[in-house]
């Protein structure tokens, strides 16, 4: 009894600590340093991209067609005339935003499900099956699967995307949480009374944030690639929504004589995914240190 | 060893069969009347009823999903609306390219990958670590279509080295398939290469921290045999996984590629399906990719088993 007093009292005053040690050393971590900061670059960019270009993004004027980037028209112009600085900026909007909810939506999901299927152990081997099922197939074609019976649109992209990388993150919290229900703090708390959603929640869920949170930061960065893929392959985001994706498709038939329409968004695709990615290896390596280095 | 083998197999099963199942309810997905979208607009209420008859859809969804079963058991995918073709003799016809692709590209990944990732390691936290591992970075963070459409401006425009589209069978002109497929799978092999680098480097990390790296740089083994020999075929246990998900990735990035280079693949397949609304034949067409990975994964498995005596099921 004294014992569980004196752990609790010890984790009370140590847990503040111990987080507000792990943000110092993200916050010096180099490569979180750097893909924090071209990520936050590019989020303002995408919200305040009114601000930034007084153009519509699908506003056209025909005597600026094709025009190179110059002073007035940053990244050129396309086929129609439209300012193609413009419309990445707000592609970046659409593109951005598909990442985050679909990084949120499976994460969350993989949580709830994950968590569920370590916790009632008859739900289990349904639920890892069909997991096995899903992932069985790359997130790409899976996601072309389910937006082709969807219906080429934003929405059907973020849910294909998000249905497509649940089962990985159901894997890494099942997986953590089979550790943790096992270990004697959790069992003190059950004998202890606790129930079983306040064990979920509060002594198993915590344990899986971690490594929860650097997959999401991938699954950021991986949603990013298909949904422009999709949106380049005209299952994705429809123009005239400007998608990163789909501006690439638009400018690809010009590519040789206009190559400023596709060159900008694809710059723009790499540096999200790329400050996503640096910041995700940031992130793994101080909240998960065993996994340092994996790919 | 043959009783692990039936173990595994067995597990494989309700997995294929539950594939299936998702196959068939991406149809029900459909918005609207899938007999409509089917028949055409235009097409009169006979016609309609017609194809909801010949397709089973005036039955009860669990009918619908026995009769699936019941075709896919007997070896029936279904056909295209379009191609007046079979599923599967539509897909038989473009597996070749498909695999040529992903064969060559898996060819350029393994030993370039692996070599990378492995001489990362040993020159850990060094300028070639950083190098090396921040390339393989970029790697997997460039859009492939993206790096695809201007390596065309540059290789094929420019340069003129590749055709910019277009495929030679294999037995038809040896040079010119390959001619044709350099690119292509190269281009398909920078994401693979810069994912199995990482993969690489942190299992010889791991194998080179243990003590029998330390026994054996002791007893005054060369640092060739030492690294190549002892720490080096540890640590290629994991590469037979890496096959496992490169392959898988490798079909799946192939979708994209062959739509950029304009091959008659599988995956140009499924995506002119899409865009055509070929219902059945993108359903066949899922159905058969998803039984292809469910086979690779349960091939990863089994080499693992094999490799490593460690590995016993659970």
């Amino acid at each position: 009894m004294t014992e569980a007093m004196v752990a609790t009292s010890a984790s009370g005053t140590l847990a503040p600590r111990r987080r507000f040690m792990l943000l110092r050393r993200l916050a010096t971590h180099r490569s979180f340093q750097i893909g924090f900061a071209v990520v936050l670059l590019l989020a303002l960019a995408a919200v305040f991209a009114p601000l930034l270009s007084g153009l519509d993004p699908s506003a056209m004027k025909v005597r600026a067609r094709f025009k190179p980037p110059s002073q007035a028209y940053l990244f050129g112009t396309d086929m129609f005339g439209r300012d193609i600085f413009t419309r990445v900026l707000y592609g970046a909007r659409v593109s951005l935003w598909v990442g985050l909810v679909v990084a949120c939506v499976s994460g969350f999901l993989g949580a709830v499900i994950g968590i569920l299927a370590a916790q009632f152990r008859a739900l289990d081997a349904l639920v890892m099956r069909l997991m096995d099922a899903l992932m069985s197939f790359p997130a790409i074609l899976l996601a072309l699967g389910i937006t082709a019976a969807l219906g080429p649109r934003m929405e059907s992209v973020i849910i294909a995307l998000s249905v497509a990388y649940v089962p990985a993150g159901v894997r890494i919290v099942r997986a953590s949480a089979l550790v943790v229900r096992e270990l004697d703090y959790v069992q003190a708390a059950r004998i202890a009374g606790a129930s079983q959603l306040r064990i979920m929640l509060r002594h198993i869920l915590p344990n899986s944030v971690g490594p929860l949170l650097v997959h999401m930061s991938f699954v950021f960065a991986y949603s990013i690639l298909a949904e422009a893929a999709l949106s380049f392959l005209g299952v994705g985001v429809q123009p005239p929504t400007s998608s990163w994706g789909n501006i690439i498709a638009e400018g690809r038939d010009y590519a040789t004589q206009a190559w400023w329409v596709m060159l900008f968004p694809g710059l723009g695709i790499s540096l999200a995914a790329l400050g996503l990615n640096l910041l995700g290896d940031g992130l793994r390596d101080v909240l998960d240190p065993r996994l340092k280095g994996v790919g | 060893m043959n009783r692990l083998i039936a173990y595994k197999i067995a597990q494989a099963v309700p997995v294929v069969l539950l594939v299936s199942v998702l196959a068939f309810l991406l149809m029900l997905l459909m918005p609207g009347d899938p007999a409509v979208v089917i028949a055409g607009e235009q097409a009169s209420p006979e016609a309609i009823a017609a194809v909801r008859r010949s397709l089973g859809l005036d039955r009860p969804v669990l009918a619908q999903l026995g009769l699936w079963l019941g075709h896919l058991a007997q070896g029936d995918f279904g056909s295209s609306l379009v191609l007046n073709q079979t599923v599967l003799s539509a897909v038989a016809e473009r597996l070749p390219v498909t695999l040529s692709l992903t064969g060559l590209s898996l060819a350029i990944t393994l030993p370039v990958g692996i070599a990378i990732g492995a001489i990362a390691a040993y020159h850990r936290q060094t300028w070639v670590d950083s190098l090396v591992m921040s390339a393989a970075l970029v790697g997997v963070s460039i859009p492939a279509f993206w790096i695809a459409i201007l390596a065309v401006i540059l290789f094929c425009v420019i340069l003129g080295w590749f055709p910019s589209s277009g495929y030679v069978p294999l037995l038809q002109d040896p040079a010119l398939w390959l001619q044709s497929l350099v690119l292509p799978a190269g281009i398909l092999s920078l994401f693979q290469i810069g994912f199995l680098a990482r993969m690489t480097r942190s299992a010889m990390l791991d194998v080179l921290s243990q003590d029998f790296i330390r026994t054996a740089r002791a007893k005054g083994l060369s640092e060739w045999v030492t690294v190549g020999k002892h720490a080096f075929r540890n640590a290629l246990i994991l590469v037979i996984t890496a096959t496992g998900i490169l392959l898988s990735a490798a079909i799946g990035g192939s979708v994209v590629i062959e739509q950029v280079f304009a091959l008659p693949g599988i995956g140009r397949l499924v995506v002119q399906a899409i865009l055509a609304r070929d219902y059945p034949l993108v359903q066949g067409v899922m159905l058969i990719y998803g039984f292809t990975f469910v086979a690779i994964n349960l091939t990863v498995d089994l080499a693992y088993t094999y490799a490593d005596p460690r590995v016993r099921y659970d």
